[in-house]
């Protein structure tokens, strides 16, 4: 973190320096913005890494911890079964992301384009609406001993209790599994994204000439160039799955948790200074989300040069020789990605029924009596909650793309502003709560009330890296002929960006806008630390009722979380694809 | 800022082991020790000058203002209560009343904490629901405001005996009590003939039916409370006096609680889901109980079967039950912090939520089924026919049933233990 730091500050140092050439400042409103987005992701970027890093120099004066001190350290190493929990984090963290990826190649390689493939997403889309712990909840419903598969199951015999088996499993696994279902979709869309920037009808006519066919030519050639352009999603969902908490405390084992949620209990603790070994293990973690990234990009781009490689040496045989293995081969992905869709449409559809059920127990298939009262006790006390997350969002996704696209603007024109990608993943890979903990000391030092503004700038800090992240790809990828064209005319750079850029990349801007806006109504710890409990939105709702025993209000807030960023994603993907991007011939 | 902090931990220190002393010889009395801390609020500090003024005077400047209440959201049938009294608040008192539905009270410990850290005196929160640990936490940060709680005009209906000590540690008035809590257990009777009314005869219907019977997860509230109950009833009773001062010494800990971790591992292997996976409270636990996974469960609310049956988060089957040695009990609180901006509106609110028409409706079974803090029987007749009139639900629990409350042990024991829970199974 350290080097991190003395190279951000080194780095701002030499902007400084290039700034003001002729010794004078002249604050033109593209400086104004860019120092204004530097310190709105520098400031609580640094805050909050204060605050992880003090504690764990056993610096805390508010609890009487006032010299520099060994002490988080001898307490952090001291707790028992982190070696397990490290384990389970690798496992969970690493086998979701990998399963996400695989669901995802197969997708590009048996689905993307075909008219199976678009159903796929549409039916995807609430998937990708729903937050991380409703689908958790939902699955759990579902595939739970006492779940409605088991009930299914169960219907024709006469059975008092549910059956034994261990799901959550002790290992991980289970954890594994619902964190690829929910980031599968995700990858899909941002792969999607990809292709529609890629000439594929061109490379494929070129391909098929050749005598190759079309899941050969998907395998060979637009595979390995989504899977590139795709990186900074995967790496993204690798970072989440590593240090993911609410998921973890639903799917995962609790005895010997993951790290993330060890450090969770740890923050929670009702002795304060507990809070000194979590931030240690909130730095370690994130080393660990730092390690283990720079290794998967390692391995990625490895094996994506062995498939080139392959691709070179191999030049398949004719698609005429072997069409009956490729054609099973194909089947067997697509009905893999079919179960993989249907499980997670039946999670979404148990928290629905949930939601209406007045009594639901075991063995009932459904609900002995349905009722609306869960949606009217909910409704009459969320509908405050309801317009701030609307609102909030709409506001915070707006930003979020629009510094996105002054950030590409700049990098135009100075190249590749390495710093700043830095800054913008470091709240991704921090853990939230000690790591918001800082910010919001800083802020409260600052003189500032907690309230919306806080809450603006916590979701921005979590919104703009997806934004950025999603829109990074189509953004490199547009053809910059056309630009050019329209320069050479005499347009002003302006007009060349809102007529030509943005105007043509309406929709990548749109899923990027939709992506950010569903980040920012997922984020729970920003909004109640930076907010103070003053800007309840429908996600600090749901978790504070997701801790009662009443199942269906649970259910009616994660439908209710679920069903704003699902209109936005259906909104964006009807935004019209542009037209004519990419240098096809030539 | 550390500078008045180390002092105030000493000085709670030392008033927790003087008061201890004195409790020594009257432990046997339910909400016991109530005169030993009586004289700590005595000798202790100065009540503040706003709390020291006329009610009607504070009345006066609370009105037009607007508090926050920190409190737990995760029942709508608190959230429920909580909507009806804000707006009684601000029909007859002038305030404005905003809950705060926090998912762990930490998180506002947490606020608080920050805004002291930030060197903040106008905080984010007014009043906050709180008991235990946590309001050890912030009494020994120096976070809390008072004495406050004998200055409000219906603290004179309080029960003689309540809301000296929460938790074994003293409150001096810095805490108003709200509710009372005592340990229920619930049972499926479609499932079991017969509920097991002790720890004994848990793990003997453990024994019978492996994997339907678990515990919530210690250092949860409801997990380290079933490791107390658990303790005092399987150590020798003679040696329960000894929980009721600090843990003396490691040696004396492994003796004491030797059964306790006898009977833990004899029962992990036979728990739900081999004990992998424990719920993460008392709410996870029922919702498991409601789908048949586990056959027994447990609550701090008296009413809260009664209350779960009716609205259909329970099946009709569900009846509560206690252990035949009794079951551990204590209060929870409201509390003011030292930072709250709006103090007058604050005691106000806090008064109102003590007053008899309020904690009549917060005992209704069939609303929330908390128990009250008042002494019914010393209640003007007018107000006392309000508690008479409380309906009876099917799976109620009557004062009767419940019996006499075990006390708390103190704290050192409940820190042990969850250290001691987590170095054995955490492994």
């Amino acid at each position: 973190m350290g080097a991190t730091l003395s190279q951000l500050t080194q780095w701002l140092a030499e902007r400084w320096r290039a700034e003001r050439p002729a010794g004078r400042l002249a604050l033109t409103p593209a400086r104004l913005l860019r120092w204004a987005v530097l310190l709105l992701l520098l400031g609580p970027t640094a805050l909050g890494l204060a605050g992880l890093v003090a504690p764990a120099l056993g610096l805390w004066p508010a609890l009487g911890f006032e010299e520099v001190s060994a002490i988080a350290w001898q307490r952090w190493w001291a707790l028992p079964g982190l070696a397990d929990g490290l384990r389970l984090t690798l496992v969970s963290g690493i086998g979701g992301t990998l399963l996400a990826v695989l669901l995802t190649m197969g997708w590009l390689a048996a689905a993307a384009g075909t008219r199976f493939g678009e159903r796929l997403e549409r039916l995807l889309a609430p998937v990708l609406a729903m937050p991380h712990l409703a689908l958790a909840l939902g699955l759990l419903w579902l595939a739970a001993p006492s779940g409605v598969l088991m009930r299914l199951l169960l219907a024709p015999f006469e059975v008092l209790a549910p059956p034994q088996y261990p799901l959550p499993d002790a290992h991980g696994i289970t954890l594994a599994l619902g964190l690829a279902l929910k980031e599968a979709p995700f990858l899909m869309l941002m792969a999607q994204t990809a292709l529609s920037r890629l000439p594929v009808t061109a490379q494929l006519q070129a391909g098929q000439a050749l005598g190759y066919s079309i899941p050969q030519l998907r395998w060979r050639i637009l595979m390995p160039q989504v899977m590139r352009a795709i990186a900074l999603p995967i790496g993204a969902v690798l970072a989440y799955s590593l240090a993911v908490v609410d998921v973890a405390q639903v799917l995962g084992p609790t005895r010997t948790p993951t790290l993330a949620v060890r450090l969770v209990e740890l923050w929670r603790d009702s002795d304060p200074s507990s809070r000194l070994p979590a931030s240690v293990g909130a730095l370690l973690l994130a080393l660990l989300v730092i390690v283990v990234m720079a290794l998967g990009a390692a391995v990625g781009r490895y094996l994506l040069n062995r498939h080139r490689d392959w691709v070179l040496d191999n030049p398949a045989p004719r698609a005429a020789a072997r069409p009956g293995r490729k054609g099973q081969r194909g089947r067997v992905i697509r009905v893999l990605l079919g179960t993989v869709t249907a499980v997670s449409l039946l999670a979404f559809a148990v928290i629905a029924v949930q939601s209406l059920a007045r009594s639901w127990f075991f063995p009932s298939l459904l609900p002995a009596r349905w009722g609306l009262e869960s949606w009217q006790q909910a409704l009459s006390g969320l509908g405050g909650a309801f317009s701030n997350s609307l609102w909030l969002a709409v506001l915070v996704a707006t930003l979020a793309v629009m510094l996105s696209v002054a950030v590409f603007e700049r990098e135009r024109e100075v190249g590749r502003l390495r710093g700043f990608v830095v800054c913008l993943y470091l709240p991704l890979l921090l853990p939230q709560a000690s790591f918001l903990f800082g910010f919001q000391v800083g802020w409260l030092s600052l003189g500032a009330d907690p309230g919306w503004v806080g809450v603006v700038i916590g979701h921005l800090l979590f919104a703009l890296p997806y934004a950025w992240l999603t829109l990074a790809g189509p953004w490199a990828r547009f053809d910059v002929r056309l630009e050019q064209a329209a320069r050479l005319l005499g347009r002003s750079r302006l007009e060349v960006l809102i007529g030509i850029r943005l105007r043509l990349m309406l929709r990548p801007l749109a899923i990027s806008w939709a992506v950010a806006f569903a980040v920012s109504i997922a984020q729970y710890v920003p909004t109640v630390v930076l907010g103070g409990g003053r800007v309840p939105t429908l996600t600090t709702e749901t978790l504070a009722l997701a801790t009662g025993a009443d199942p269906r209000l649970t259910a009616v807030a994660a439908c209710l979380q679920a069903c704003l960023p699902l209109l936005i994603f259906l909104l964006a993907r009807a935004v019209p694809a542009g037209r004519a991007l990419a240098p096809i011939r030539g | 800022m550390a500078t008045t902090c180390l002092p105030g931990r000493r000085r709670a220190l030392a008033l927790m082991g003087g008061s201890l002393v004195l409790m020594a010889g009257m432990s046997a009395m339910p909400w016991a020790t109530s005169l030993a801390y009586a004289a700590d609020a005595a000798k202790g500090r100065a009540v503040p000058m706003l709390a020291a003024l006329e009610w009607n005077v504070i009345a006066d400047k609370a009105r037009g203002q607007r508090i926050d209440f920190h409190a737990w959201g995760g029942s709508e049938a608190t959230n429920a209560y909580l909507r009806a009294q804000a707006e009684i608040a601000a029909r007859e008192h002038g305030i404005e009343v905003r809950h705060v539905k926090i998912a762990d009270t930490a998180e506002s410990v947490s606020t608080l904490l920050a805004e002291k850290a930030a060197g903040r005196s106008d905080g984010s929160i007014d009043v906050i629901w709180i008991n235990g640990e946590n309001f050890r936490a912030l009494k020994q940060a120096e976070l809390v405001w008072g004495p406050f709680v004998e200055r409000l005009p219906n603290s004179e209906y309080l029960l003689e005996e309540i809301g000296a000590r929460d938790f074994g540690l003293a409150t001096e008035g810095m805490e108003a009590p709200w509710g009372r809590a005592q340990l229920i257990f619930m049972y499926d009777s479609a499932l079991l003939e017969s509920p097991p009314r002790s720890m004994r005869a848990l793990l003997d219907v453990a024994k019978a039916n492996p994997g339907r019977v678990t515990y919530p997860q210690p250092p949860s509230f409801h997990g380290t409370t079933f490791l107390k109950q658990a303790l005092l009833e399987l150590m020798p009773g003679e040696q329960r006096e000894l929980l009721a001062a600090p843990v003396a010494s490691d040696a004396l800990f492994a003796e004491v609680t030797a059964p306790l971790w006898d009977y833990l591992d004899a029962l992990h292997p036979l728990m739900w889901a081999q004990g992998e996976r424990q719920p993460a409270g008392a709410e996870e636990q029922m919702k498991l109980l409601a789908q048949r996974s586990v056959w027994i469960a447990l609550s701090f609310v008296p009413q809260e079967v009664a209350n779960a049956r009716q609205e259909g988060r329970l099946p009709p089957t569900i009846e509560p039950y206690i252990h035949d040695g009794g079951t551990l009990g204590n209060v929870h609180y409201l509390a003011i912090p030292a930072s709250a901006p709006h103090k007058a509106a604050a005691l106000v609110w806090v008064n109102q939520l003590m007053s008899a028409e309020a904690q009549a409706a917060k005992a209704d079974p069939s609303r929330w089924g908390d128990e009250t803090v008042l002494d019914v029987t010393r209640l003007p007749a007018a107000q006392r026919a309000a508690f008479d009139a409380l309906p009876e639900l099917a799976g109620g629990m009557s004062p009767e049933a419940l019996g006499t409350p075990l006390s708390e042990p103190h704290p050192s024991w409940t820190d042990a233990l969850e250290a001691e829970w987590a170095r054995r199974y955490r492994n």
